[in-house]
């Protein structure tokens, strides 16, 4: 490992710290490296006499046994540090990490790094316990003692649930089909029959009453054969005007039948499959 | 080396080591490393302790030869401290050795 790498991996480990005493811990590993160098040093000699920037890391963010570790190889204590949870304007984290982040906190090897950079001074004449602790790796950091969470927090994505269900269409059994077309759809579709031919019967009436009008107007004289024409070509546009207006009624009448008897085909049909 | 008596004596060293005189983070790193086994990595973070606890200051020092180098020194408070350890230490290794050589006389 050669100073460059040294500095970035130290740093990456480091990234819990705050950024001004990143750059201050990194400057001095920096110097460290350059005087070593300009007494005739190997890069990554001196970075194996430092020990791994893992084992660096720890005693920074925590508490770690000074060991003697030239190799750099052998990892102290905690593993990688578990994703951290992405909060979203929800305000909760993202769920596509959730899982992997309680995974990472729950792991027995993870410790909490420290908040605070700076060590609690030790109470005076309590002089036995200096230098960093020693944790006895054999027991259970107190910090470790992590509850195992049984992950249920599918509430707001119930699709991505493995045992999630799809929803079954609503059915109905056959005797509310009956009475509900009777009684509902029978009374309603009559009533939309009636405006719809209505709406149709309109244009033909006005239509008729233009074709009328115009077929009268040669024996009209004077100012009523204007007023006959003026009102003939008024009652031909209303034709058309109505004409698109009861294409429409026709075409929703048509489909809205349509649409009734199939809703009513695959809820009663999906029924009697169940039943 | 027993890993309890190194992370016992590891600042008694290094507010020892400056006594005399101020120290740069590479001297007081290789020293250490050499004489009681730890990797150098592991004195600047107790270096940085040291300076947060007020016992230690620190400046920087252009080298006439070679890149600057920064240098520790001992505070007032750090003077003090190191009188405390050397007298807790010197009282407890009497007794340590007491008993170890009365044990095996």
């Amino acid at each position: 490992m050669n100073k460059k790498e040294y500095i970035s991996s130290l740093r990456e480990k480091l990234v819990t710290l705050p950024s001004n005493d990143v750059e201050e811990i990194l400057k001095e590993f920096e110097m460290h490296f350059d005087i070593g160098v300009s007494e005739g040093k190997a890069e990554n000699e001196i970075a194996a006499k430092l020990g791994s920037p893992e084992e660096v890391a720890q005693y920074y963010l925590g508490e770690a046994v000074p060991e003697y570790n030239p190799a750099g190889t052998e990892q102290v204590a905690a593993g990688a540090f578990p994703i951290v949870p992405i909060q979203t304007w929800l305000g909760r984290p993202n769920r596509g990490t959730t899982a992997q982040t309680i995974q990472g906190f729950c792991h027995p090897t993870y410790a909490i790094p420290p908040k605070n950079k700076a060590p609690k001074p030790e109470p005076a004449g309590d002089t036995a316990h200096q230098g960093g602790r020693a944790p006895d790796l054999s027991q259970p950091h107190p910090k470790q003692e992590w509850k195992q969470v049984e992950l249920t927090g599918y509430e707001q994505y119930p699709s991505q649930d493995p045992n999630y269900q799809k929803p079954q269409p609503k059915t109905h059994d056959k005797a509310f089909a009956i009475l509900f077309t009777i009684f509902v759809f029978v009374p309603v579709w009559f009533i939309a029959l009636a405006l719809t031919l209505l709406i149709t019967a309109w244009p033909i009436v006005t239509g008729a009453a233009s074709v009328t009008l115009f077929a009268l107007m040669s024996s009209f004289s004077g100012g009523i054969f204007l007023g006959t024409l003026f009102l003939a070509i008024a009652l031909a546009f209303a034709v058309i005007a109505h004409a698109i207006i009861a294409f429409f009624a026709i075409r929703g009448f048509i489909l809205g039948t349509i649409a009734y008897f199939r809703w009513l085909g695959k809820s009663t049909t999906s029924a009697e499959k169940e039943a | 080396m027993n890993v309890q008596f190194k992370k016992g004596v590891l600042d008694l060293c290094v507010l020892a080591m400056l006594k005399d005189s101020d120290r740069y983070g590479y001297e007081l790193a290789s020293t250490l490393s050499e004489t009681i086994m730890i990797s150098d990595g592991t004195v600047y973070p107790l270096l940085r302790k040291l300076a947060s606890d007020g016992l230690v200051a620190s400046y920087l020092q252009e080298s006439q030869s070679g890149p600057p180098r920064k240098y520790y020194s001992l505070t007032v408070m750090g003077q003090k401290k190191l009188e405390e350890l050397l007298e807790d230490w010197n009282s407890f290794t009497a007794s340590v050795n007491k008993i170890v050589g009365g044990e095996s006389a």
